[in-house]
């Protein structure tokens, strides 16, 4: 081995913790002598996104509810759809649902919001709103959550999170490169934020899950057995064994690897608490956030741990609203479901996206919002949506996205998608597009055959990128 | 068409052409251009579809060709345009009739275009019309349909008289037995049999009335007529068609004339202007020949024997006949195909039919209605009666309707699949060829031989003119191998007792006291569960736990510790319930339990397109089939033939037909999907056992599904195998693969399974031999061991790879012998491939290579390997004196069941997380640990233990942090630490060197150094001193610090890792 080692590196950087920290690791003489396969990489052409933050909504987010806004709906409310329902449906629906919530018009772009979410009204121009996703047929939850993120409602995948840690590695060696706040351990569980075939180290680090208070969430294995002064006595002592071993065998970047993962953990079971206590954040900052007051509190916590996280260089952070605590599955009771929810997350989502901005990070950051599928036109009993594939709405924000633009459209009741069609490989294409990664290229050898996150589809939404 | 153009070209005639060019480019050309271009041209190829060229059209796209050339009507193309047959183009507004016209124009003189040579032309295949099921009464067969019997309406029992069938045409004909009902009847009932000859779908049985049919509930021969009042539409010379699905049989005492199915009178009563009739007749004295129209007179007898090939098996039989007097210009079609009158053999009888005559008894009628005609015997599942000829393309569809139903098909090419054909540099790929029988290279340095292997192994050093690397020392090659045959490390008495062991055999004790551990199956059936990506729940929406999964998993475990022979192996999972039962309890047991092969995969229980997920487990069994068994990626060709690979779609969708033929699920009714599990009855006075096992269901051929989608169907793929296979054996380039009877009940699990199983096959026994290699060295002698096609790496040394697997067939399939020959080979003695860097010439490249002529040595060598994640557990259970070495059975699966919750009648596993306490308590063998898709313990997952998802044939071998957390700070390392400690202090008169040594022995397997003795010492002293301790007690202190030695031991290098 040539240079220095990763090892050496990391003794020789032995800077504070944060952004700083980070910048210093990255702009130093020590970039590029990184190792391993975690080490930054560069990307295939320049990138406007550094990192992402995914917000997934679980349970399939209303689109004619929230972003989408459909007055034919109210005109025909209670009326059958004039033409054919689709050939696969979850459940059978009944006639035209108006939408409960009034839209307005915000920001310069005059893009309409529905009154749920009137904070992230408020930051519409930095926004790209996609009113044209389209799920395929996969009108059940595990295959859609699966689809969204993987790429594949069926097969074993791995997800976006992975594929980007992949192919751009991690800016901070202490810390896991990919975390997924509180995931859902249902529908799909893991294999949501896992990495299938690729190596395990891409893999996202699970922070909590979906039935536990975010507050409650510990990062497996972090607190330290005991004493850090023993801690250290004794990972000098196997130091030292080790060493002697590396040294009777000869080389081997294996054995060494191993030696210099004893320590990243020593440092990261130091600093990790760190990123992950918010109190050390002002009360302002929390109080902006919604911590402390219900029933933004958790969200909240999630979305301001997340800039934590990206500030001190994870490469993507999945903050999830998901089952079974949180959950957008209005099929009966949608005024209660989607009032609830949006009153948990507008806020905090907001004050993440102006928190970014303040912080000059926004300009390079991904933020995404995303669910699996929207909900359909008609109505499931009196006051109910069913899950909706068809055609949907998620937004982007920040990392080099066009603000206050809207892209594609659905035919006037929300049914079908009517123009510029973003199916869920042109999704997870554009995202690697901002990432400075061309989906084509982004492969991995695996039985005999390259796998790419888009398959043999995808192409990149040109029109929302900046 | 084609055809013509050819023969013109034959002759030497040139094109006609002119006034059609310029037809096509004034025209045509502009036309697509502007309408079609935008989706089917170039890569824009919506439906698979181009329509920029020729022989683009010619080959169409997902539904077929775009043209028939000069049959414009039989055109998708024309037929697209014109909004014909629910086919609508362009989306963007229909053409104008003019446009049409010019297309079709365009179509009908051959759809020339300009700068097509003739050659190209005929090259296309005009032939490939794909040809729709039709429901017998769609469109307008409806006005001609004059009769529909169908045995899948009939809601009886199993087993019922069956009186009265009713028909379905909307004719009211229905027919009921005649005897006591009319004048002179003498037929019986019929009796429903509700999984029948006819592949095992519901029919009617016909008795003979001789005593010889099982299953008739009546003595009388069976006989079913419709009433006279409602005689059927058919009238003078009329065609017509007659189509009955059936299987019949000989049986003694036949009659000579017997009638199958009568519209008429079949009587002729010696006036050959009288009475007459069409009907399905057996005429014995003729050979068993087909009779058809006019009754005993004879009227058209086809070829003598004609009927031969229709008994006793199921049929789908049509007679067409057009109108017309019988001689001269009426014809007679059986199943499409001209039958009479045929030149060798003219039709007899009546110039003409002047007339059905429709009895006053009886209307039309099966069996034996009748005194005087003839019984039948077998069954017949449906029935159908027009009053036309049908169309060719409406027979075929009506037949392909019957065909989908019945699990038959109809040999047209039309229809059915062709064999592949391959070329070739497909048939020349190495891992099709035969095995050879290749004798050990001769080598000067005979001493050097331990096993014959190694003569491979030395002659390939010798190549380079390398010395072979230097033996490891004993104590290294009994942890080596220790770990390789049983996932333990040797225990300090084991290394002693080998150390001291000085004779000749000393190696090969070693060796024997290890196969013959029950250790060795839980390592060695650990790696199979890997391929066959084990687990106890679904994944997917639900993650239902499979509580008795735990049994399949043990039987694995079982097999190899009792050495079953490999072949055998394969064929009980596979089809181990379809094997003749024995007279043991505990092998039928066994073999059914074997089955749960099928069923341990991921499966989608709350997808809404059931049939969807039936098909997505079917690709989940061939994928796994064919990587694990196979060595290929079978599974690339759902949606096409495979790129690379001698795999073609129509290989897959034949695999597909037996996998889809076996039904893992009780019932398939929405939100309560819920797979098979059964009691096994275990003799007198023992409890019934509970296993989870598929079972047979209706046998079907499926069609291909054109780019995997379920929508577009394309031909029918009789079930089978691999065609390449076949064709390299046959050395034919277009070779069947079918090694299963299409037509056969059973699901043809058992014949793949035989196969697959096969010393004549190719790959089973390479693809074996090969992962024990790999698994013993690190490195197989193929580098991609579950990818043998062109994409996978070439064998480093392919005579030692078929030595190896010829020897292993020789063997009787005996993978114990094959480990012998292995770890007792002077190869497997070498120092570790990172100890020197001899011989270590660059990596193959993993695409081709197959210039590389140099052999890679590599493959010859120890690779330094970290323990699996199982290993790892298992080790620090053994060293901290924590393990339970007894077998583990049904404890994972009553865990996660007791953990379960119950939504919606799923049995979902709830809130069992990565960390729960069960995992850090339980003191057996990782592999019975419980197993939950999407949700593996921290100690598996974080060590790249395999993720049960999908096949892993090669283990990560990963360095992260969180490794290092988990080492340091989980309980389960911290408890074995501790009880290790504890271990130490038990004897208290051992001094604190006497237990640092003991703690060397029991880690490593060695002394302590003198430097290690030194440094423990002082490390105790230092921790014991630590401030950090506050005011705690030196007792404390003590104890402490002897644990945080012991975990630095099993956080080691030396620990975790065998060289």
């Amino acid at each position: 081995m040539t240079g220095f080692t990763r090892r050496q590196v990391l003794q020789q950087s032995a800077l504070g913790f944060g952004s700083l920290a980070v910048a210093g690791l990255m702009a130093g003489p020590a970039r590029g002598a990184v190792s391993g396969p975690l080490a930054p990489k560069q990307s295939h052409f320049p990138a406007t996104a550094k990192r992402v933050v995914f917000l997934f909504m679980h349970g399939g987010v209303s689109h004619v509810d929230s972003f989408d806004p459909k007055p034919k709906l109210t005109e025909m409310n209670g009326q059958p759809l004039p033409f054919a329902k689709p050939k696969f449906e979850f459940a059978p629906t009944g006639n035209l649902l108006a939408s409960p919530w009034k839209f307005q018009k915000y920001g310069q772009s005059g893009i309409e919001v529905s009154d749920l979410f009137p904070h992230i009204g408020q930051c519409i121009d930095e926004i790209a709103v996609i009113r044209s996703m389209n799920g395929g047929d996969f009108v059940s939850h595990g295959p859609a959550l699966l689809n969204i993120n993987t790429g594949s409602g069926v097969f074993a995948r791995p997800c976006l999170g992975a594929w980007t840690l992949y192919g751009l590695g991690s800016e901070n060696q202490n810390l896991p490169g990919f975390i997924s706040l509180s995931p859902s351990l249902y529908h799909g569980g893991a294999q949501n934020y896992g990495s299938a075939f690729l190596p395990a180290t891409f893999q996202g680090t699970r922070l909590g899950d979906g039935s536990t208070h975010f507050k409650e969430a510990r990062l497996s294995s972090l607190s330290p057995g005991q004493a850090p002064e023993l801690q250290r006595l004794q990972l000098d002592l196997l130091k030292r064994r080790n060493e002697r071993h590396l040294a009777s065998q000869g080389s081997d970047s294996a054995l060494e690897a191993r030696i210099d993962s004893f320590e990243m953990a020593f440092r990261m079971q130091a600093e990790a608490p760190e990123v992950m206590d918010i109190s050390r954040e002002s009360a302002a900052t929390q109080s902006a956030y919604g911590i402390g007051v219900e029933p933004t509190d958790e969200f909240g916590r999630q979305c301001l741990f997340a800039r934590r996280c990206l500030e001190a260089g994870v490469r993507f952070v999945q903050v999830n609203f998901s089952y079974p605590r949180n959950y957008w599955d209005a099929h009966g009771d949608l005024r209660n479901n989607h009032t609830s929810n949006a009153a948990k997350v507008d806020l905090p989502i907001a004050a993440l996206l102006k928190d970014l901005k303040a912080r000059g990070l926004l300009r390079d950051t991904l933020v995404v919002f995303g669910t699996e599928f929207g909900r359909t036109p008609a109505a499931q009993g009196n006051d109910g949506r069913d899950h909706h594939p068809h055609a949907f709405s998620v937004w982007m924000a920040g990392g080099g996205i066009r603000g206050g633009v809207t892209y594609g459209q659905t035919d006037e009741f929300g049914y079908y998608v009517a123009e510029n069609k973003v199916t869920m490989p042109d999704f997870h294409a554009t995202i690697l597009h901002l990432l400075g990664l061309d989906h084509e290229k982004l492969t991995f050898r695996h039985a005999g055959r390259d796998y790419r996150l888009t398959d043999v589809h995808g192409h990149v939404v040109k029109d929302i990128v900046a | 068409m084609i055809r013509g153009l050819g023969i013109l070209a034959i002759l030497g005639l040139a094109w006609p052409a002119l006034a059609d060019e310029q037809h096509f480019e004034s025209k045509f050309r502009p036309l697509l251009i502007e309408r079609c271009h935008k989706c089917h041209a170039g890569k824009a190829m919506k439906g698979g579809l181009r329509l920029d060229s020729r022989e683009a059209l010619l080959k169409g796209g997902d539904t077929g060709p775009a043209i028939l050339s000069g049959k414009p009507d039989e055109s998708l193309l024309i037929q697209a345009v014109r909004h014909e047959n629910g086919l609508e183009m362009p989306p963007d507004g229909k053409l104008t009739a003019a446009q049409i016209d010019a297309l079709a124009q365009w179509v009908r003189d051959g759809a020339i275009w300009p700068g097509t040579t003739v050659a190209a032309a005929t090259e296309s295949n005009p032939g490939e019309v794909l040809t729709t099921p039709r429901l017998p009464n769609s469109g307008p067969l409806a006005g001609a349909l004059q009769l529909w019997l169908r045995a899948d309406t009939f809601q009886m029992a199993d087993g019922q008289s069956v009186p009265v069938w009713p028909d379905q045409s909307g004719r009211g004909r229905d027919l009921t037995a005649t005897k006591g009902v009319r004048e002179g009847g003498v037929g019986g009932p019929g009796t429903f049999i509700r999984h029948s000859t006819l592949v095992g779908r519901p029919a009617v049985r016909f008795s003979s009335g001789t005593g010889q049919n099982p299953g008739s509930v009546s003595a009388d021969p069976t006989g079913l007529a419709a009433s006279p009042g409602n005689p059927v539409d058919i009238r003078g010379d009329a065609a017509l068609t007659m189509t009955i699905v059936m299987n019949l049989s000989q049986f003694a005492g036949q009659h000579s004339h017997t009638t199958v199915f009568c519209v008429g009178n079949p009587a002729h009563g010696g006036d050959p202007g009288k009475p007459l009739a069409a009907l399905i007749e057996i005429d014995q004295p003729q050979q068993f020949s087909l009779d058809f129209a006019g009754g005993w007179g004879h009227d058209a007898i086809l070829a003598p024997g004609s009927f031969q090939p229709y008994f006793s098996k199921p049929v789908i039989v049509t007679i067409t006949k057009t109108p017309g007097p019988i001689k001269d210009t009426t014809r007679f079609y059986l199943n499409g195909k001209l039958a009479g009158p045929l030149p060798e053999h003219p039709v007899t009888g009546r110039d003409t039919i002047p007339d059905i005559q429709h009895r006053a008894d009886v209307g039309v009628f099966l069996g034996k209605a009748l005194g005087f005609c003839g019984a039948i015997q077998g069954d017949i599942g449906e029935v159908l009666l027009y009053n036309t000829a049908l169309s060719d393309a409406d027979r075929l569809g009506v037949e392909m309707y019957l065909g989908e139903k019945f699990g038959l098909w109809i040999d047209e090419e039309r229809t059915v699949a062709r064999p592949a054909t391959f070329n070739d540099a497909e048939k020349q790929h190495w891992a099709y060829q035969p095995i050879r029988e290749v004798p050990p290279p001769e080598v000067p340095n005979e001493a050097w031989i331990r096993t014959p292997l190694d003569r491979f192994t030395l002659a390939a050093w010798e190549k380079h003119r390398l010395a072979p690397a230097g033996d490891v020392d004993q104590r290294t090659w009994l942890r080596r191998v220790s770990y390789d045959l049983i996932g333990l490390p040797p225990t300090p008495a084991e290394v002693d007792t080998f150390l001291a062991d000085k004779s000749p055999q000393a190696y090969e004790t070693v060796v024997t006291r290890l196969l013959d551990s029950p250790h060795y199956g839980e390592r060695w059936g650990r790696h199979w569960l890997d391929l066959v990506r084990y687990a106890e729940s679904t994944a997917n929406d639900a993650n239902a736990v499979m509580r008795y999964a735990w049994r399949y998993r043990n039987y694995v475990i079982d097999a190899f510790n009792s050495n079953l022979p490999y072949d055998q192996f394969l064929i009980e999972q596979l089809a181990g319930d379809l094997l003749p039962t024995t007279d043991s309890v505990a092998v039928n047991t066994r073999r059914t339990i074997a089955t749960g092969y099928l069923m341990i995969g991921p499966k989608a229980l709350a997808e809404t397109d059931k049939e969807q997920s039936r098909l997505d487990i079917v690709d989940d069994q061939i994928d796994v089939t064919g990587r694990a068994m196979l060595g290929l990626t079978l599974a690339c060709a759902r949606c096409h033939d495979h790129k690379f690979d001698a795999v073609r779609a129509t290989d897959y969708y034949a695999l597909a037909g037996i996998f889809r033929s076996t039904e893992p699920f009780q019932n398939e009714a929405r939100n309560a999907t819920m797979w098979w599990e059964f009691t096994v009855p275990q003799g007198a006075g023992a409890e019934p056992l509970m296993v989870m096992a598929p079972k047979e269901t209706l046998s079907r051929n499926l069609r291909v599904h054109l780019r995997g989608n379920r929508f577009t169907l394309g031909k029918i793929v009789p079930r089978g195998g691999l065609g390449i296979v076949a064709a390299v054996a046959t050395g034919s380039d277009q070779s069947p693969s079918a090694i299963v009877d299409p037509h056969q009940m059973s699901s043809g699990r058992l014949e793949l399974a035989r196969w697959i199983a096969s010393p004549k096959n190719p790959l089973t026994a390479r693809v074996l031999v090969n992962r024990v290699w790999q698994l013993h060295f690190g490195k197989g002698i193929v580098g991609t061991p579950d990818n043998l096609g062109t994409r996978g790496e070439p064998p480093a040394d392919p005579a030692l790879l078929d030595w190896l697997a010829s020897q292993f067939l020789k063997s009787g399939w005996n993978v114990k012998q094959l480990h012998r020959q292995i770890v007792l080979s002077h190869t497997y003695r070498l120092q570790n491939a990172e100890s020197d860097r001899q011989g270590s010439v660059a990596e193959p490249t993993s695409a081709g290579g197959s210039s590389r002529d140099v052999t890679d040595l590599s493959a010859y060598r120890f690779h330094r390997r970290r323990l699996s994640a199982e290993e790892l557990r298992d080790a620090m259970l053994l060293t901290s004196g924590q393990l339970d070495p007894t077998p583990g059975s049904s404890e994972s699966g009553e865990f996660l069941f007791g953990k379960a919750e119950d939504i919606n009648s799923l049995i979902r596993p709830n809130r069992v997380g990565a960390d729960d306490e069960f995992y850090t308590t339980f003191r057996k063998r990782s592999v019975y640990l419980p197993i939950v898709r999407n949700m593996l313990p921290d100690v598996l997952a974080l060590f790249d233990a395999a993720d049960p998802n999908g096949v892993t044939a090669i283990r990560n071998e990963t360095t992260v942090a969180s490794q290092g957390l988990f080492l340091l700070n989980h309980p389960f390392v911290r408890q074995q630490a501790r009880a290790f400690a504890e271990r130490l202090s038990r004897d208290s008169q051992l001094t604190p060197e006497q237990r640092i040594e003991l703690a060397h022995r029991l880690a490593y397997g060695r002394s302590a150094t003198p430097v290690e003795v030194e440094e423990t010492n002082l490390f105790l002293k230092a921790f014991v001193e630590s401030p950090a301790f506050g005011e705690k007690p030196f007792a404390e202190r003590q104890a402490a610090a002897w644990q945080a030695f012991c975990q630095s031991l099993l956080c080691s290098n030396e620990f975790l890792y065998v060289n």
